[in-house]
């Protein structure tokens, strides 16, 4: 676990009360870790800056690169107090302060962490639907079932830097849908026994 | 039913009601070498030099035989039907046997290449997987992750209709999700054979 001297000083803002009072301090923390869970922020910028806006701006920068830098080293809420305390010198307090609200939103910054990469289109749902056919140009009589498949896909998209949604589309007819249906079964059931085996 | 005729695919039809039972057994000939090989002019002239015709009338005669042919299996005429169709075409009764045999022994066939006409739309081909274990990316250094990731093939007909063209793409799920579609699918397949379906089937078929 590494941080800049930088944003260790930085940091030490914290221990400032004529920089940042409690409530502040309270709010500023729900925004960072808002913000990483991937929301909006909870408080307007506007009713925490106070007298000292440089400063409590820095204080959130540098709050939400140590708070990502302690989720992406899996520091866990002991070791966060500890670091903060030791390390950057904050005062126990406010450390922990830090640390309670740390360890509950640990998980969700997680998640967060997770998905930012470049990984392929990840399915997250399908739809579907059966066709008849009643009638084409080719034919009078009808046929089917087709089987109608949509998957529906994440992906972290780079331009935009956002989630987009795409779908994967396409037919299949009775002996196609079989062969889905039981190569899906295949990877279903070998997930399975991996997870009994271990 | 009775199904109406084109003028002129009656006019390309017209040499063959003056034929003898055995020329018209050839002329069914050359219509499956059509249908297996393509036009094939050679025969042709050789037939129209037999009958002492032009090669462009024998043609257009068998183009007419292979549109009959595509016209019953499109309106999936019953045996009877085509009887009765044949018959206002002017040909005799023996000829209509033969055609009639002529029709039955290439329905199958024909009907099920129709069928693949349809709308050329990407169609399933096959599914590769593997099991991933993700234990660490630049943005996360210690996870546990299990992924699956697939190649998905589709394959979606080409114009000439002979040909596949076939697209991948790769896509992940975690395990849940994989569950998760396997089993609404596997519900969709259920759904097929159930009951309402069935049902619906049937009174297709009626149509």
């Amino acid at each position: 676990m590494y941080l800049k001297e930088t944003t260790k000083k930085s940091l030490q803002l914290a221990n400032n009360l004529n920089v940042v009072n409690d409530t502040t301090y309270k709010n500023l923390l729900e925004n960072c870790f808002s913000v990483l869970v991937g929301g909006d922020e909870i408080h307007a910028d506007g009713t925490l800056l106070g007298s000292k806006p440089d400063l409590i701006k820095e204080l959130y920068a540098n709050l939400l690169i140590s708070t990502a830098e302690f989720v992406r080293n899996a520091l866990n809420k002991e070791d966060v107090l500890q670091y903060l305390t030791e390390e950057c010198k904050i005062n126990q307090k406010r450390a922990e302060i830090y640390s309670s609200a740390y360890s509950t939103n640990k998980q969700g910054v997680e998640i967060s962490l997770l998905n930012i990469g470049n990984h392929p289109p990840h399915i997250t749902d399908v739809s579907w639907k059966i066709d008849f056919v009643v009638k084409s140009n080719h034919l009078d009589h009808s046929g089917g079932p087709l089987f109608r498949i949509a998957f529906t896909t994440e992906k972290f998209d780079q331009e935009n830097l956002c989630k987009k949604i795409q779908h994967v589309n396409f037919t299949c007819d009775s002996q196609e849908m079989q062969d889905l249906v039981y190569k899906l079964k295949d990877a279903v059931r070998h997930c399975e026994r991996l997870a009994f085996d271990n | 039913m009775l199904i109406s005729f084109r003028s002129d695919h009656k006019e390309h039809l017209a040499l063959l009601r003056n034929q003898s039972i055995q020329v018209l057994v050839d002329f069914c000939k050359l219509t499956i070498d059509y249908l297996n090989n393509g036009p094939n002019q050679k025969l042709y002239a050789t037939a129209a030099e037999k009958l002492s015709v032009g090669p462009e009338i024998i043609q257009n005669s068998v183009y007419g035989l292979v549109n009959l042919l595509l016209l019953s299996c499109k309106h999936k005429l019953s045996e009877t039907d085509f009887r009765d169709s044949v018959l206002t075409l002017g040909f005799s009764e023996e000829q209509e046997v033969i055609l009639n045999k002529f029709y039955q022994s290439r329905k199958n066939e024909v009907t099920q290449i129709l069928n693949q006409l349809n709308l050329k739309e990407p169609h399933f081909d096959d599914l590769e997987w593997r099991f991933e274990l993700q234990v660490a990316s630049r943005s996360l250094l210690h996870q546990v992750n299990p992924i699956v990731t697939m190649d998905l093939s589709l394959k979606t007909q080409k114009e000439d209709e002979l040909d596949f063209e076939v697209e991948h793409h790769i896509i992940q799920t975690d395990v849940n999700n994989l569950a998760h579609i396997c089993n609404e699918l596997e519900k969709a397949l259920h759904e097929s054979r159930g009951r309402y379906c069935r049902k619906i089937q049937k009174s297709l078929m009626k149509l």
